[in-house]
C-alpha cells in the first residue's frame, strides 16, 4: 500500500485537458479527418439542432468533449468490436453501417453477467434456449471461443443495430450512431464507413450524459434510438426473456423505461412502495439494507440481474426490501408493474426463473445480514472493483515471503519489464495486486485512439499491442484500479511517427497484464510463486472461498 | 455467492502429498538402509554406499535446479512451487542420503569433512529459511496493516517525512518542537530493530504515548494535525517492522546460496577424486 | 505536476511508483551478489585444490594421511594411484612381490589357500578358479587411515563383507575338529592319565603339580608360541622306554620257500643291499637262534633289523612302492608333512648313494644311476611350487598289491609282519606292513594362529583349557569321583582324543569389551615369508 496515492479519479480529471488534444488528433491521424474544430463555441454548436435547446453556459461547459470534424469519403470511422466513447451526429453526408465479421455478429451478446446470474445457467441447463436468428446460439459460439475454464464471461458487444448477417444500413444527416457503445462501454457491433464526405459532431460520453440529464427530449431521443435499434435484439438473448413471442416482446419493449444512473445515485429506497421490475443493462447496483443505525451492503446487481421480483411476486409487499444505488454509471430497464403482471401471467417460465432469482437474493442477503464480514466483503468488492474482475491476482500474505518472484516471472516473460508491482489493497489476509483484473466491462478500452488496447482473441483477456500504442495514457487514466502502467522505454519516438506530435519526444508505452494468454501453462506470476500463494481468482465466489474456506 | 455456490478453489500453499511422499521416502530409505546394513557393510566405497552417494548428488543437482528456475523463469520449466517443494524435501532427503552414504559415520579426509560439513550447513540453513518463511509472513500479516515492497520502504519513509514536514510547517511551536525532538529522528530512515521479531508492533503503545501529553495543551485544530502526525508515525513503525522482517527473509539466503554453490563445486571435486583415484 | 513527473521518470522507470525496474526492484543486486559470493568461494576453493594437488601434498582430497609404511609416497600419488581407476594390484606387487619370490603370496587367491583349512586347495588351482573374481588389495587393505594405522590390520567389516560371520562372539563356528569330531591323526597309541600318573610318581617325587608333569614331555619352543614335537629319544626313552622291549617273539628264518620269514644278520651282511651298513655294526649277540627261528633281544626304537625285515615283507606285498620304500614309516595320514617325507626320502637316497659310491661292481653303478635320477625327481618335486604332488605319493595302497600272491600267502605275510612288529605296536599302528608315520606337528587349528605364550599369563594352568581328558580329576580327585569317572576316562584317554579347548573357552576372554576379538587376531591370510617351512607348506598345498 502506498500511503500517499492519489485517487485515480483525481488524476483523470487533472489530466483530462491535457489528453483532450491528443485524442481528437489521433482519431484523425490516419483515418481521414479533413478538418477538425475542437472545443467549438456555443455559437458554433447552436447551428446543430441537437444543441439548440441548451443554453450557452451549458454548451461552454461541455464543449471540451465535443468536436466538429469533416471526414473524407470512404473512410472507416470505427470497426466492429472497437471501443469508442464518442457518439457521432451526422450533420451532413451519409454513412454505411454494416457487419463485416459475419457469423460472430450473429452471436448477439446478451446483457447479463454469467458469473452471477442464476437465471442464465438455469436457462441453459433447461435446454429451453431457442437459437437466435443466425443459427448459432450464444453458448455454442462461446464454447468455441472459451479457452480458459472457469466462469464463462460474455464478450460484450452492443447491438446497436438490428442488422441481419452481412446486411448494411445507410444513415443520413440527422442520425446519431455510436452512442450506445459510448454510454454503456460496450464495443461497437458494426463497422461504420462514410459513403460521402461527411461532417460529424463528435460527442464524448461525458457530454452525452450531461446533455441527457439536462434535456428530456435528448434523453427521449436517445432512448428511442436504443429502443428502435438495439433493445429488442438484446432482450431476445437475455435469459429471462428468451423464448418470449416477438410480438409480446415488442409490446413490452415499447413500455419499458430506460433509466440511466449517475454514480451513487439512489434508484429505490427501502420501505418505499414497489412499482416496477428493474433489470440492469450495464454497471453495478449496490443493494443495502437497514442494519443497526445505518445501512449495510447485502448484495449487488450486475448486468442482467433483476431487481423487484421479490416485492412484486410476493403480493402485498409493504415496500422495497432494499435500497439500491448505482455504483459508477449504470443503465437499467424499468418494467412497470402492469406489464410485469401480464408477463408472468403469460409466461410461467419467466415467473419460475424470477422465483429462483428471488430465492437466491433472499438467501444471499440473509446470509450477508448474519455475517457482517460477507457484507463488508461485498462492499469492498464493489469499492475496489473486484466485481468487475475476471481474473484478479491475489496473494496470500500469510504464506507470501515477499520474494517478488511473481513480478520477476512476469518480467521475464515480458522482455524484463514487469507488468505489475506487488502492491495493492489488502482484503482480509490477501493482497489484491494492481495487476489487470480483465474486467467484464473494460473501461480502459474506451477511447483508445489506435485500438492498441483490446480484447485478445481468447476469452476475457485484455491486452495492449505495444506496436500500436502511442503512449497517450488514455487507458492508464481510465483504469480505475491503476492496473495500466506507463513505462519509459528510454527511447524517443521515431521521426516518422504518426501522429506527428509525438516525433522526437520521449517514448512511453502503456503496459499491463495480458494473463500470459499465449502460454498454455498459464500466467507466469502464478507459476513463478515458489510458495503457491499467488492465485488468479476468476470470480468473487472463488475469492471468498479462498478467504474463508479453503 | 458463498451460501449459494461452492467453487472448487483451494489453497495451494499446503502440500500434504509432498509431505507424505517425503515421509514415505525417508521410511523407505531408512528401511533399505537397515536391511542393507544387516546384510552388508555400508561405507562410501562399496556399491551400496556408492548408490546412496549417487542418489544424493542427483538430488542435490535437482535441488539446485530450483535456483535456475528462480533466476530464469523464462525457461518455463514447470511451476516454481513444484521446484521449491522438491528443493525442500529433496534437499532434506539429500542430507539423509549423505548420512547413509557415509554409513552414519564421520567422514575421513579434509575434502570429505568439508563436504559433510557444508552439506549439513546448507541443509540446516535451508531448513532455517523454511522456518523463517513459515513464521515471518504470518506475523507480518497478522500484526501489521500496511503492506510494502521491501525495496520501496526507504522511499516510502522519505515520502512520509516530506508530508510530515509539510504538515509541521503549518503547526504551532510546541508541535514543531515536539516533532524536531521526538519524531524527526524516527522518520529519518528505516530503523531495523530486533524487537520486531518478538513484538511485531514494536511497542507501538508505549512509543505513541508521548503524543498524549502534548495533545492536552493543543487546540482542536492542532490536535487534528497531531493525530495525522501520529498516524504517519505509526505507519513508519509498521514500515520499520516490514523492513526488519523482510530483510531477514532476504538475508538468510546469504547463509544458504553462496555456500550451496561452493558445495556444488565440492561435490564435483569429490566425484572427480573418486573417479580419478 | 507534469514537470515534476517528467523529471523523475528516467530510463527504465516504471509507472507511478517510479521503481527502477531493472536494478532496484525486479533484478536487485543482492541476487547477483549471492552468486558472486558463491563464485568467489568456488574460485578460492578451486585455487586451493589446484595448489594442493600441484604444489603441496594433495592432502585435501585424500581421505587421510598414509600409514607409516607408505608415508614416503605421500607426495607422489602416482606411486599407487593411476588415472581414472582404482589402486592397481600391480602397483602393490611392484614392491611387495619383489620380496615375495613372485609366488603370488600376496594375491587374492592366496587367501583362499593359506590356512583355509581345505587341504585340497592349492595356490595354482585357486588362482585359476578365482580368476576374475579377485578383489584388489585395497579392498581389504585401505590406506589413508592415518600414520599409525596398520595396513595389515584388516577390519572385521572387510572380512564379514564376504564371510557371513557377524562377529567372533556372535557367529563364529566351533573349531572344525570339535564340530566334526575329528580324531587326532597322530597315529600313536597313548594314554595321558596313566603317563601323567607315572611321571608324577616316579619322576617328580610324588608331586601333585600336574603342570610340571605336562611340561615333562611337552617342552615349549624358545619363542613360547608352540611346543616342540614329542621326541622318542628325549621323552619316551628318558629312563622309561629303553630299550623298547626285552625281546622279539621267536620268528621263522627265511628258508627260500614261500613261507614268510626274517633274514638273519648274516644274510643281510651277505646280501649287502642299500641301507644295510648298520648290519656290520650290530652286535651279533643280540640274536638268538632257536632251531630255524630267531629271537632278537633287546628291541630298540627304530630297530634297523626289524625295519629291514618289514621292508622286505612290504616289497613282496607291494612291489611298486616308489618313494615310500625309502621311508622308515609310511605316510597314510601324513599329507601335511609331505615335505618332511620328501626330505626323508632324499636323505635316505643320499645315504644309499654314499654307501654305493665306493663299490666298483657294474650292477652297483647301474643302481647308482637309478638312485641319482630318483634323487633328481624328488628334489625337483620338493622345490617346485607348481609341481603337482600326487596325493597318494607315499601310500601303499590296495591299488599296487602284488598280483602274484594268493590270499593265503598274503594273509600269512601280513600276520608275519604283525609278529615281527609286535613290540612296535605297543605305541605304533602297523598297516600294510609298514609302521604308520607319527605326525609330530601337534598343531590342530588349521585356519587360525594360536600363541601359547600370549595366553599363559592369564591361564598358567594347562588343564584350565586342555580339559577334555579328565586328567586332574582322575589323579587328584577323591576316590568316589575317580571310580565314577573311570569308565569315561578309560574310553577317551587315548591319543585319538584331541585334548584341545572348545571355542567357548576363547569366548570367555575374547569379547568386544576385553581381549581383542577381531578376525585378524587369529587369522592371517597371507603366509609369513620369514618362516620358510610355513611358506613351503603354503606353496606345497
Amino acid at each position: 500500500m502506498s500511503p500517499d496515492k492519489n485517487t485515480p479519479l483525481g488524476q483523470t480529471q487533472i489530466k483530462r485537458l491535457e489528453q483532450y488534444k491528443d485524442r481528437w488528433t489521433s482519431y484523425g491521424a490516419n483515418t481521414g479527418i479533413v478538418e477538425i474544430s475542437e472545443k467549438p463555441t456555443p455559437a458554433m454548436l447552436k447551428k446543430f439542432e441537437i444543441f439548440q435547446e441548451y443554453d450557452d453556459n451549458f454548451l461552454e461547459k461541455i464543449s471540451p468533449d465535443i468536436s466538429i470534424a469533416k471526414w473524407k469519403k470512404n473512410t472507416v470511422l470505427f470497426e466492429e468490436g472497437s471501443y469508442v466513447d464518442v457518439a457521432f451526429f451526422i450533420a451532413s453526408g451519409s454513412v454505411d453501417v454494416y457487419l463485416k465479421k459475419t457469423g460472430e455478429a450473429s452471436a448477439a451478446n446478451p446483457i447479463f453477467d454469467r458469473s452471477r446470474t442464476v437465471i442464465a445457467s438455469d436457462a441453459q441447463s433447461a435446454g429451453s434456449v431457442q437459437a437466435p436468428a443466425g443459427g448459432q446460439t450464444f453458448f455454442q459460439a462461446q464454447v468455441g471461443k472459451q479457452e480458459r475454464s472457469g466462469t464463462q464471461i460474455a464478450f460484450l458487444s452492443a447491438m446497436d443495430f438490428n442488422l441481419p448477417v452481412g446486411g448494411a444500413k445507410t444513415l443520413g444527416s440527422g442520425d446519431i450512431f455510436g452512442e450506445i457503445g459510448a454510454l454503456s462501454g460496450w464495443p461497437q457491433s458494426v463497422t461504420a464507413r462514410s459513403t460521402s464526405q461527411c461532417q460529424f459532431v463528435q460527442i464524448r460520453s461525458a457530454a452525452i450524459r450531461m446533455m441527457r440529464k439536462r434535456s428530456k427530449a435528448w434523453s427521449a431521443r436517445l432512448d428511442k434510438i436504443y429502443r428502435d435499434q438495439a433493445l429488442l435484439s438484446q432482450l431476445k438473448v437475455t435469459p429471462l426473456f428468451r423464448g418470449l413471442g416477438d410480438d409480446f416482446l415488442q409490446a413490452l419493449a415499447a413500455k419499458m423505461e430506460l433509466v440511466s444512473c449517475e454514480p451513487d445515485e439512489t434508484i429505490i429506497r427501502e420501505g418505499e412502495p414497489p412499482g416496477a421490475l428493474y433489470m440492469v443493462r450495464s454497471g453495478f447496483v449496490k443493494l443495502s439494507q437497514k442494519y443497526g443505525e445505518g445501512n449495510i451492503v447485502v448484495s449487488y446487481l450486475s448486468k442482467g440481474s433483476t431487481l423487484g421480483e421479490i416485492e412484486l411476486l410476493l403480493e402485498g409487499s409493504a415496500g422495497w426490501l432494499y435500497t439500491a444505488s448505482s455504483k459508477e454509471y449504470s443503465e437499467l430497464i424499468k418494467i412497470p408493474r402492469e406489464e410485469f403482471v401480464q408477463l408472468i401471467g403469460e409466461y410461467p417460465n419467466v415467473e419460475k426463473m424470477l422465483w429462483q432469482s428471488a430465492v437466491a437474493r433472499i438467501k444471499e442477503s440473509g446470509y450477508a445480514r448474519k455475517n457482517i464480514r460477507q457484507s463488508e466483503f461485498i462492499n469492498t468488492a464493489l469499492d475496489k472493483g473486484l466485481v468487475e474482475g475476471n481474473s484478479i491476482l491475489v496473494i496470500d500474505l500469510n504464506v507470501c515471503t515477499r520474494c517478488d518472484d511473481c513480478v520477476r516471472g512476469c518480467a521475464s516473460t515480458h522482455d524484463d519489464i514487469p507488468r505489475f508491482v506487488r502492491e495493492g489493497d489488502r482484503v482480509g489476509d490477501f493482497l489484491v495486486t494492481r495487476a489487470c483484473y480483465h474486467c467484464q466491462d473494460p473501461v480502459c478500452l474506451i477511447g483508445c485512439p489506435t485500438g492498441a488496447i483490446r480484447r485478445a482473441a481468447v476469452g476475457d483477456v485484455v491486452e495492449i499491442d505495444e506496436k500500436l500504442c502511442i503512449g497517450c495514457k488514455t487507458c492508464a487514466n481510465k483504469c480505475p484500479y491503476d492496473a495500466i502502467i506507463m513505462y519509459d522505454t528510454g527511447e524517443m519516438w521515431p521521426s516518422d511517427m504518426i501522429p506527428e506530435g509525438l516525433r522526437g519526444k520521449e517514448q512511453q508505452i502503456a503496459t499491463k497484464c495480458d494473463l500470459c494468454y499465449t502460454d498454455p501453462a498459464g500466467p507466469a506470476c502464478v507459476r513463478s510463486c515458489p510458495h503457491g500463494c499467488a492465485y488468479r481468482v476468476e470470480s468473487l465466489d472463488e475469492f471468498q472461498q479462498l478467504l474463508w474456506k479453503a | 455467492m458463498l451460501p449459494i455456490k461452492s467453487i472448487n478453489i483451494s489453497r495451494r500453499s499446503r502440500s500434504p502429498e509432498w509431505f507424505q511422499a517425503f515421509v514415505l521416502s525417508v521410511v523407505i530409505c531408512l528401511l533399505a538402509y537397515g536391511i542393507n546394513a544387516f546384510f552388508f557393510e555400508i561405507n562410501a566405497g562399496n556399491w551400496w554406499g556408492l548408490t546412496y552417494g549417487i542418489l544424493a548428488s542427483l538430488l542435490m543437482v535437482g535441488a539446485a535446479f530450483y535456483g535456475i528456475r528462480r533466476r530464469k523463469p523464462g525457461l518455463n520449466i514447470g511451476k516454481s512451487q513444484t521446484w521449491v517443494l522438491f528443493h525442500i524435501y529433496g534437499g532434506t532427503m539429500f542430507m539423509l542420503l549423505v548420512f547413509m552414504h557415509s554409513g552414519f559415520h564421520f567422514p575421513a579426509g579434509a575434502l570429505n569433512w568439508w563436504l559433510w560439513g557444508l552439506s549439513l550447513w546448507v541443509t540446516i540453513s535451508g531448513l532455517f529459511g523454511v522456518a523463517l518463511q513459515q513464521w515471518l509472513p504470518k506475523i507480518l500479516t497478522s500484526g501489521l496493516s500496511v503492506e510494502a515492497v521491501y525495496e520501496r520502504i526507504p522511499e516510502l519513509i522519505a515520502q512520509i517525512r516530506t508530508r510530515a514536514e509539510k504538515l509541521i510547517e503549518t503547526c504551532t511551536d510546541p508541535v514543531q518542537e515536539f516533532y524536531r525532538k521526538n519524531i524527526a529522528v524516527a522518520l529519518a530512515a528505516p530503523q531495523p530493530k530486533l524487537i520486531y521479531y518478538l513484538d511485531i508492533t514494536g511497542g507501538i503503545q508505549s512509543r505513541t504515548r508521548q503524543f498524549e501529553y502534548l495533545r492536552r495543551v493543543l487546540s482542536a485544530d492542532e490536535q487534528e494535525k497531531l493525530d495525522r502526525l501520529e498516524s504517519m508515525f505509526k505507519t513508519k513503525l509498521e514500515l520499520d517492522a516490514h523492513y526488519t522482517l523482510q530483510k531477514a527473509l532476504r538475508l538468510w539466503l546469504y547463509t544458504h546460496v553462496p555456500l550451496s554453490i561452493v558445495l556444488l563445486l565440492l561435490v564435483a571435486l569429490h566425484l572427480y577424486a573418486v573417479w580419478y583415484y | 505536476m507534469a514537470d515534476q513527473e517528467k523529471e523523475q521518470r528516467k530510463k527504465g522507470t516504471f509507472g507511478d511508483i517510479r521503481l527502477d525496474v531493472t536494478r532496484k526492484y525486479v533484478f536487485p543486486m543482492s541476487r547477483k551478489r549471492m552468486i558472486q559470493l558463491g563464485a568467489l568461494g568456488c574460485i578460492i576453493l578451486l585455487a586451493y585444490f589446484l595448489a594442493d594437488v600441484f604444489l603441496l601434498d594433495s592432502s585435501f582430497i585424500a581421505r587421510g594421511p598414509l600409514s607409516s609404511n607408505h608415508a614416503n609416497f605421500e607426495s607422489d600419488c602416482s606411486k599407487c594411484h593411476s588415472s581414472f581407476s582404482a589402486v592397481n594390484d600391480r602397483k602393490c606387487q611392484s614392491c611387495h612381490e619383489k620380496t615375495g619370490d613372485n609366488m603370488g603370496v600376496y594375491t587374492f587367491a592366496a587367501h583362499y589357500v593359506y590356512r583355509s583349512g581345505d587341504r585340497t586347495t592349492r595356490l595354482a588351482s585357486a588362482k585359476k578358479e578365482y580368476a576374475g573374481k579377485e578383489e584388489p588389495c585395497a579392498t581389504c587393505h585401505p590406506d589413508h587411515l592415518g600414520r599409525s594405522a596398520m595396513i595389515t590390520n584388516v577390519s572385521d567389516a572387510r572380512c564379514i563383507s564376504c564371510h557371513p560371520y557377524g562377529s567372533f562372539n556372535r557367529n563364529h563356528p566351533e573349531f572344525e575338529f570339535a564340530r566334526k569330531q575329528l580324531p587326532d591323526e597322530s597315529t600313536l597309541i597313548f594314554t595321558h592319565i596313566h603317563h601323567t600318573k607315572l611321571v608324577l610318581e616316579q619322576k617328580l617325587n610324588k608331586s601333585v603339580d600336574i603342570v610340571k608333569a605336562c611340561l615333562y614331555c611337552h617342552n615349549p619352543e624358545p619363542d613360547g608360541k608352540h611346543f616342540k614335537p614329542i621326541n622318542f629319544d628325549q621323552h619316551c626313552a628318558r629312563s622309561c622306554h629303553y630299550p623298547v622291549a626285552p625281546e622279539t617273539p621267536s620268528l621263522a628264518i627265511k628258508d627260500g620257500s614261500d613261507k614268510p620269514g626274517v633274514e638273519t644278520l648274516d644274510m643281510i651282511q651277505r646280501r649287502r643291499g642299500p641301507g644295510t651298513l648298520w648290519a656290520f655294526y650290530t652286535n651279533p649277540n643280540e640274536f638268538r637262534n632257536d632251531g630255524g627261528r630267531v629271537v632278537k633281544s633287546p628291541v630298540y626304537h627304530k630297530d634297523p633289523w626289524i625295519l629291514e625285515n618289514l621292508a622286505s615283507l612290504r616289497r613282496v606285498l607291494y612291489p611298486d612302492l616308489g618313494l615310500t620304500d625309502l621311508l622308515k614309516a609310511t605316510g597314510n595320514p601324513m599329507i601335511d608333512d609331505k615335505a618332511d617325507a620328501y626330505a626323508e626320502a632324499i636323505q635316505t637316497l643320499k645315504e644309499y648313494r654314499a654307501e654305493l659310491a665306493v663299490r666298483p661292481e657294474p650292477e652297483v653303478q647301474i643302481e647308482l644311476a637309478r638312485i641319482d635320477s630318483l634323487l633328481k625327481v624328488a628334489q625337483q618335486r620338493l622345490m617346485d611350487p607348481n609341481m603337482k604332488t600326487m596325493r597318494s605319493g607315499f601310500l601303499a595302497s590296495a591299488g599296487n598289491e602284488n598280483p602274484g600272491l594268493t590270499l593265503d600267502q598274503r594273509n600269512d605275510l601280513e600276520k608275519f609282519a604283525g609278529r615281527l612288529t609286535k613290540d612296535c605296536q605297543k605305541c605304533h599302528h602297523v598297516e600294510q606292513a609298514s609302521i604308520l608315520r607319527v605326525r609330530v606337528d601337534q598343531r590342530v587349528l588349521r585356519r587360525a594362529e594360536f600363541n601359547h605364550r600370549a595366553h599363559v599369563i592369564e591361564r598358567p594352568y594347562c588343564l584350565d583349557c586342555h580339559n577334555e581328558i579328565p586328567v586332574e580329576q582322575m589323579l587328584l580327585g577323591d576316590s568316589a569321583s575317580v571310580v565314577s569317572l573311570k569308565p569315561k576316562a578309560d574310553a577317551i584317554d587315548s591319543a585319538r582324543t584331541q585334548n584341545i579347548p572348545r571355542i567357548e573357552n576363547c569366548f570367555q576372554c575374547h569379547t568386544p569389551s576385553t581381549a581383542s576379538n577381531t578376525c585378524v587376531t587369529c587369522h592371517y591370510m597371507h603366509p609369513n615369508k620369514t618362516n620358510r617351512a610355513n611358506f613351503r607348506l603354503f606353496v606345497e598345498r
